[in-house]
C-alpha cells in the first residue's frame, strides 16, 4: 500500500540517523563557579549548521555528527561564550561535560560583555521571555525586589494596582497563568496581599515565561506559564547571600555535599514589632507577619543519575484583634515537596521522574460581635511526572511525558456555628503529552506537539495540539508562529484588586471546562548582539468560561460548580506587543508597548452584552533602563497604561429594601465597566552602590517607587446619602522611598 | 542625563489626577421607570410606588423623581384590580379595593404611562410560611436551652413574657419553621421596636460617628433555612428591648434583586473595589425596580442589656 510505504518512510527519516557511523556529543552543561546546571544553553556547531538547546537539567545532545574535527560553541546570556574544537570518531558518543564562566564586567570606557545569543527557545517560540535574577533584583521597587512585579514591565503584562503582583498577561487573568517553581504549581504565588510574590529573589536560578502559546508540555492553564527554577546549591564552596529592606531580611546558604550541592534560604519580615508597639500605643492595627523558607539538596549518583529533593514552604498571618467579640484572623500559605530522579539511558535518551507534593491552605476567620464567620479552602496537589527527552538526529528531539495528579479541594463556610458550605473534591488528572522539535530545513524550525488529558471530574477528556514554526529570514530577523488549544480545570476565586486568602476550585461535572484558542504571529530582529527588537501579534479566542458568581448564595446543600459560577462565557484577547531591548553594555533595559482588546461576555452578566474585564488596557508603555558607572548602578521605570475600566452610575433612582421596607437611594450602575479610569502612569528610579563588607561583596541600595507621586486611581465608590451622588475615587500609592542592603559571601 | 529627567518629573507633575465627579458618571439612563411594589401573602395588596430615574449628577428628590398619571392595575387571574393615584402622595397608587395576597398565586402588573410607555411585571406567591418554634441555643452544645413563646400562643404579648427576655450576646437564638416551602432562598429580617433604647454595642475600636450608624432594622442577605432552622446572628441586634425577628420566604424577583444588589452587598464571596457594583437583576419588562412577593412568619423578643 503506498500509504503504508509512505508512513514508513517518514518514520525511518524521522529515528533512523542520517548518516552512517554518525557520532553523538552529549554531556551536561553547567556554571563554573558553583556548578548549577545550565538550561536553556546553545551548543552549536556552526560549519554544519547542527546545534541545539540544554534542557531544564543542563543535558544536552547532538545525534547524526560527521566523524571528523568541529568548532564547537557554547552560548548562555550572562556567560562568556565558549569555542572548542572537538575531534569525533566513527560511532563515538563524546560526553562532553562544560563549565561555562560568567562573563566579568570591564569597567573601563564601555562595558563589554562577550556577545550571547539568546537560546533558542527565544527564536523558536513566540511569547517567550526570560528574566535574570540579576536584572529582576536591580529593577525599583516597592520594599524589596520582586519577581511578578518585574515581569509587569513586561510588555503584555499588566498589573490590576499598584498593591497587586497578580499577572495579567495577554488578556487573561491571574488564574489563566500556570505558576510552576521547580514544575511543581503553586497555587497562591502571593505574600501581603499581593504586595509581593512567594518568590525569594535570592534563590531563583532561571525564570522562563510563555506570554501564550505555550508548548505541549505543559498544561492546564488558558493562556501564559511561569517556569520558575531554584538555584540548586554551590557545588564547588560554602557560599551565602541575602539582604535587609526595611520590610524584610534574607539569607541563602549553599554549598557542596557528598556529589553535589545543598541550598537553603529563608525570608522573614519584620513588621510585627513595629505593628505591635503601634497597637501597644492604642492604634487599631493589625498584627502580620509572612515568612517563606526554599530549600534543596542534589546527588550525583554516578555518570547517569542525579537525584533532587527540594521543599519549599511559606505563610502569611493576619490577626486583627478588635476587642474579645470581634476579630479578623486570616491565614494562607503553600508548601511543595519535590523529588526529581535524572536518568540517562542512553545518549541520546533522557529521562526526569518527579513525585511533586503541593498543598495550598487559606483559613479566614471571623467574629463580628460575637456572630463567627469561618472560611476554609485547601488545596491538595499529589504529582507523578515523568518527561523523556530523545536526542532522534541533531534536527529532531523528541519530547514525551505523562503527569498523572491525585487533587483534594475542600472548601467550607460557615456562619453564626452553622456550616453552609461543604465542598470536598477529589478529581484525578491524567495527562500525557508529546512533542517534536525538528530543525526541518537550516532556516525553519518546527514544533509540534499534543497534549492530552483527562480530568475525572465530569469526565472530560481533552486534546491540546500545539505547534510553533520559526523561518530565519535572514541571519538575526526570524519570523515566528504558533498556536494551540487550552483548557483549564480549576477557578480562582479572587478579587481583581489584591490577592490574599484566594480560593480554588475544580469545575465539576455540571460545568465544561474551560478552552482557549491561541495564536501568534511574530517578528524578532536580532539587530546586533547589543540590540533585539520584536513585534508579536496574538489572538485568544476563549468559551466554556466560568466566573465565580458575586452574587451567589452560598448556602445550599449539594452545591454544584454551576451554583458558584455564571458559566457558558466567551471571550477573546487580541493585541499587539513591541519590543526593542539593548542588552549588553553600560546602559541596559528595554521599551515594550502594547496595542491589546480584551472583551468577555456571559448570558448572565451585563444583560448578556459584551464588556471589557477590569484589566483591558488599549495602550500599555513600559520603559526599563539601568546604567551601570564604576559602582554604581542607576535604574529608571517608567510606566503608561490606559486606566482600567470600571462600572459607572448611569442613574439614581430610590427603591424600599426588601424586607424592611426603607426608602433607599440607589445609583443605578451603568453598563458593565463601561468606563475608564485615568491613565495609569507611575516613574520609578533607584540607585546602587557596590561596595566591600568585611571581605564581602555588598550592595547599598535607594529606590523611590512613584517619584512624582502620582496618585494613580484605584476604583470609585459612589456615595447616595446626601441627594447629590458623590462620586469616590479610591486612589493607589504615593510616592514609597525605600532602601536597603544586598550582600554576597 | 538630570536635565531630560527633571523635564520628565514636571509633565507628569502636571497632569494631575483629580477631575470633575460628573466626570465618573456613565452614560445617563434617566427617565427609566421605577417600579416597586412588594405583595405579602395574606396581607392586603400594597401600594405600587412609580418614579423615575434622575441623572445621577442632579439633586435627588422624591418630588422630582414621582411618576403621576399613570394607569396602573394587577392581575390575578380573571380578577383585575385597578389603582389610582394617591392624592397625597404623587407616585403612590392604591388598590380600588381591599383584596388579599393569596398563596402561590400569579399576580401580573400593567402599568401604562402618560406618554404611552408600558411596563409589565409577573411574580408567583409562595406558600404561606409557619414558624412553629423559638429557642434559645447554648453557644457551645447548640442544645435548646429554653423554648420561647410565639405569637400565636400570647399575641403581643410575647414581648413581656419571662421566657422571652433574652440577656445581649448570650445563647444562639434560632427560629424553626413548619416545613420547608420550594422558594429560591429566605430572607431574614429583625426590627427593634423602641424608639431611644440603649445601644448595647460597647466597642472601643469603634468611633461615635459609626455607633451614630447603627439602625434599629436590617436584613440578610438570601439564605438558605436548612431543615427549616435559621439563627440569629448576634451582630443583627445592637439596641436593648423589644425586637421583632421575621422570616421572608421569597419569590424568584425578590431573590434575584436581593442577591444582586450592591447596596445589599449579596450573600456571596468577594465583592470588594468596586467588583459588586453591578447592575442588580430586575426582572421588570420597559423598566427597573422590583415587582415580588413574600410570605411571612415573624416572632417576638426582649432583649436585656
Amino acid at each position: 500500500m503506498p500509504g503504508t510505504k509512505l508512513l514508513y518512510t517518514a518514520l525511518l527519516a524521522v529515528f533512523v540517523p542520517a548518516i552512517l557511523n554518525a557520532a553523538t556529543l552529549n554531556g551536561f552543561i553547567k556554571d563554573a563557579s558553583d556548578g548549577e546546571s545550565l538550561p536553556n544553553t546553545t551548543i552549536a556547531l556552526p560549519a554544519l549548521k547542527m546545534g541545539t538547546l540544554s534542557n531544564a537539567s543542563g543535558y544536552y545532545a547532538i545525534t547524526g555528527l560527521p566523524p571528523g574535527r568541529h568548532v564547537v560553541v557554547i552560548s548562555h546570556i550572562g556567560y562568556r561564550t565558549q569555542l572548542d574544537t572537538l575531534d569525533l570518531i566513527a560511532d563515538q558518543a563524546l560526553r562532553w561535560n562544560i563549565n561555562l564562566s560568567v562573563e566579568s564586567i570591564r569597567l573601563q570606557e564601555e562595558t563589554v560583555i562577550i556577545a550571547d545569543r539568546l537560546g533558542e527557545e527565544f527564536r523558536q517560540q513566540t511569547g517567550f521571555s526570560v528574566l535574570q535574577a540579576q536584572d529582576m533584583q536591580q529593577m525599583p521597587a516597592v520594599g524589596e525586589s520582586d519577581l511578578l512585579r518585574s515581569l509587569q514591565l513586561l510588555p503584555g503584562i499588566q498589573a490590576a494596582s499598584d498593591i497587586s503582583s497578580g499577572l495579567y498577561v495577554r488578556g487573561g487573568g491571574p488564574d489563566q497563568t500556570r505558576i510552576l517553581l521547580d514544575q511543581v504549581p503553586l497555587y497562591n504565588p502571593s505574600h501581603a496581599f499581593g504586595f509581593f510574590s512567594t518568590f525569594n529573589p535570592d534563590a531563583i536560578k532561571d525564570v522562563s515565561l510563555y506570554k501564550g502559546v505555550y508548548p505541549a508540555a505543559y498544561g492546564g492553564n488558558l493562556g501564559a506559564l511561569l517556569d520558575v527554577q531554584n538555584r540548586e546549591g554551590n557545588r564547588q564552596t560554602l557560599s551565602g547571600r541575602g539582604g535587609l529592606s526595611l520590610i524584610s531580611g534574607r539569607l541563602l546558604l549553599e554549598g557542596p555535599i557528598g556529589t553535589g550541592a545543598w541550598m537553603l534560604s529563608g525570608r522573614r519580615t519584620y513588621l510585627d514589632p513595629v505593628l505591635s508597639a503601634v497597637r501597644a500605643s492604642g492604634a487599631n492595627v493589625p498584627s502580620y507577619y509572612f515568612y517563606d523558607f526554599n530549600g534543596k539538596f542534589s546527588q550525583r549518583l554516578g555518570p547517569s543519575d542525579e537525584l533532587v529533593i527540594s521543599t519549599y514552604f511559606g505563610q502569611d498571618v493576619l490577626d486583627f484583634d478588635l476587642d474579645a467579640e470581634t476579630f479578623f484572623a486570616l491565614n494562607w500559605g503553600n508548601r511543595t515537596l519535590t523529588g526529581r530522579w535524572s536518568h540517562l539511558f542512553s545518549p541520546t535518551l533522557f529521562g526526569r521522574f518527579i513525585a511533586a507534593f503541593s498543598t495550598y491552605e487559606s483559613d479566614t476567620s471571623l467574629s463580628f460581635f460575637d456572630t463567627p464567620v469561618l472560611f476554609d479552602n485547601s488545596v491538595r496537589d499529589l504529582s507523578f511526572k515523568a518527561d523523556f527527552d530523545y536526542y532522534v538526529q541533531a534536527d529532531h528531539t523528541i519530547a514525551a511525558g505523562l503527569l498523572l495528579t491525585d487533587y483534594k479541594f475542600t472548601f467550607r463556610q460557615t456562619f453564626n456555628q452553622r456550616q453552609q458550605l461543604d465542598l470536598n473534591q477529589e478529581p484525578w488528572l491524567m495527562a500525557a503529552y508529546v512533542q517534536d522539535d525538528w530543525q526541518a530545513t537550516p532556516l525553519m524550525h518546527l514544533r509540534l506537539g499534543s497534549r492530552f488529558s483527562y480530568f475525572t471530574a465530569g469526565q472530560r477528556l481533552s486534546l491540546e495540539p500545539r505547534f510553533s514554526l520559526s523561518y530565519e529570514l535572514q541571519p538575526g530577523l526570524r519570523l515566528k508562529t504558533g498556536g494551540g488549544v487550552y483548557h483549564q480545570y480549576l477557578q480562582l476565586v479572587t478579587t481583581e484588586g489584591f490577592s490574599g486568602g484566594d480560593y480554588w476550585l475544580p469545575l465539576d461535572a455540571s460545568v465544561k471546562p474551560s478552552r482557549s484558542y491561541q495564536t501568534a504571529l511574530g517578528l524578532d530582529w536580532e539587530v546586533s548582539s547589543r540590540y533585539r527588537l520584536s513585534a508579536e501579534t496574538y489572538y485568544t479566542d476563549m468559551d466554556q468560561l466560568a466566573l465565580l458568581d458575586n452574587n451567589t448564595v452560598a448556602d445550599s446543600e449539594e452545591t454544584r460548580s454551576t451554583d458558584l459560577f455564571v458559566t457558558d462565557g466567551t471571550g477573546y484577547a487580541a493585541g499587539l506587543e513591541l519590543f526593542a531591548e539593548r542588552r549588553l553594555g553600560r546602559l541596559r533595559g528595554w521599551l515594550g508597548y502594547t496595542l491589546g482588546w480584551t472583551r468577555r461576555q456571559f448570558p448572565e452578566l451585563n444583560r448578556g452584552r459584551t464588556f471589557p474585564p477590569k484589566y483591558d488596557r488599549r495602550h500599555d508603555i513600559s520603559l526599563n533602563s539601568s546604567y551601570r558607572q564604576s559602582k554604581w548602578t542607576w535604574n529608571l521605570s517608567l510606566v503608561y497604561a490606559t486606566g482600567q475600566a470600571f462600572t459607572p452610575a448611569g442613574a439614581r433612582y430610590t427603591l424600599r429594601a426588601p424586607a424592611t421596607g426603607l426608602f433607599t437611594d440607589r445609583a443605578l450602575p451603568a453598563d458593565r465597566n463601561s468606563a475608564r479610569l485615568l491613565p495609569y502612569h507611575r516613574l520609578d528610579v533607584g540607585a546602587r552602590r557596590a561596595f566591600g563588607l568585611w571581605g564581602s561583596e555588598a550592595e547599598f541600595y535607594l529606590q523611590i517607587f512613584n517619584l512624582y507621586s502620582r496618585r494613580n486611581e484605584w476604583f470609585v465608590q459612589y456615595d447616595t446619602d446626601e441627594p447629590e451622588t458623590d462620586p469616590k475615587v479610591v486612589k493607589m500609592l504615593p510616592i514609597v522611598p525605600t532602601f536597603g542592603l544586598d550582600f554576597k559571601f | 542625563m538630570t536635565h531630560y529627567l527633571a523635564w520628565i518629573i514636571a509633565l507628569f507633575c502636571a497632569c494631575a489626577a483629580d477631575r470633575q465627579p460628573g466626570e465618573l458618571f456613565g452614560p445617563l439612563e434617566e427617565d427609566l421607570v421605577v417600579v416597586d411594589v412588594q405583595l405579602i401573602v395574606d396581607a392586603p395588596l400594597p401600594p405600587v410606588h412609580l418614579s423615575r430615574t434622575l441623572a445621577p449628577g442632579t439633586t435627588y428628590t422624591a418630588a422630582a423623581a414621582a411618576l403621576s398619571g399613570a394607569v396602573v392595575a394587577i392581575h390575578q387571574a380573571d380578577q383585575i384590580i385597578d389603582y389610582t393615584e394617591d392624592p397625597e402622595d404623587p407616585g403612590r397608587y392604591l388598590p380600588t379595593a381591599s383584596v388579599a395576597t393569596l398563596p402561590a398565586t400569579l399576580y401580573r402588573l400593567e402599568v401604562r404611562l402618560t406618554d404611552g410607555r408600558q411596563v409589565k411585571a409577573q411574580t408567583h406567591t409562595p406558600d404561606r410560611l409557619q414558624i412553629t418554634q423559638l429557642l434559645l441555643l447554648d453557644e457551645e452544645t447548640l442544645l435548646p436551652r429554653r423554648e420561647l413563646k410565639l405569637f400565636a400562643e400570647l399575641g403581643e404579648a410575647v414581648y413581656y413574657a419571662p421566657e422571652n427576655q433574652i440577656f445581649y450576646q448570650q445563647g444562639l437564638l434560632e427560629a424553626r419553621v413548619a416545613e420547608e416551602i420550594d422558594i429560591p432562598a429566605y430572607q431574614l429580617a429583625i426590627f427593634n421596636l423602641e424608639e431611644d433604647s440603649a445601644l448595647l454595642i460597647d466597642a472601643d475600636f469603634l468611633e461615635e460617628d459609626d455607633l451614630a450608624e447603627f439602625e434599629r432594622e436590617g436584613a440578610s442577605p438570601p439564605l438558605a433555612v436548612r431543615k427549616g432552622q435559621a439563627r440569629l446572628p448576634w451582630f443583627a441586634v445592637a439596641f436593648a428591648g423589644r425586637h421583632k425577628f421575621k422570616i421572608y420566604a421569597v419569590d424568584e424577583n425578590w431573590y434575584d434583586f436581593i442577591r444582586t444588589d450592591p447596596d445589599g452587598n449579596g450573600g456571596g464571596f468577594g465583592g470588594l473595589l468596586g467588583d459588586q457594583f453591578q447592575r442588580p437583576t430586575f426582572n421588570i419588562e420597559g423598566g427597573i425596580g422590583l415587582f415580588a412577593s413574600a410570605s411571612v412568619d415573624s416572632v417576638g423578643f426582649t432583649v436585656l442589656p
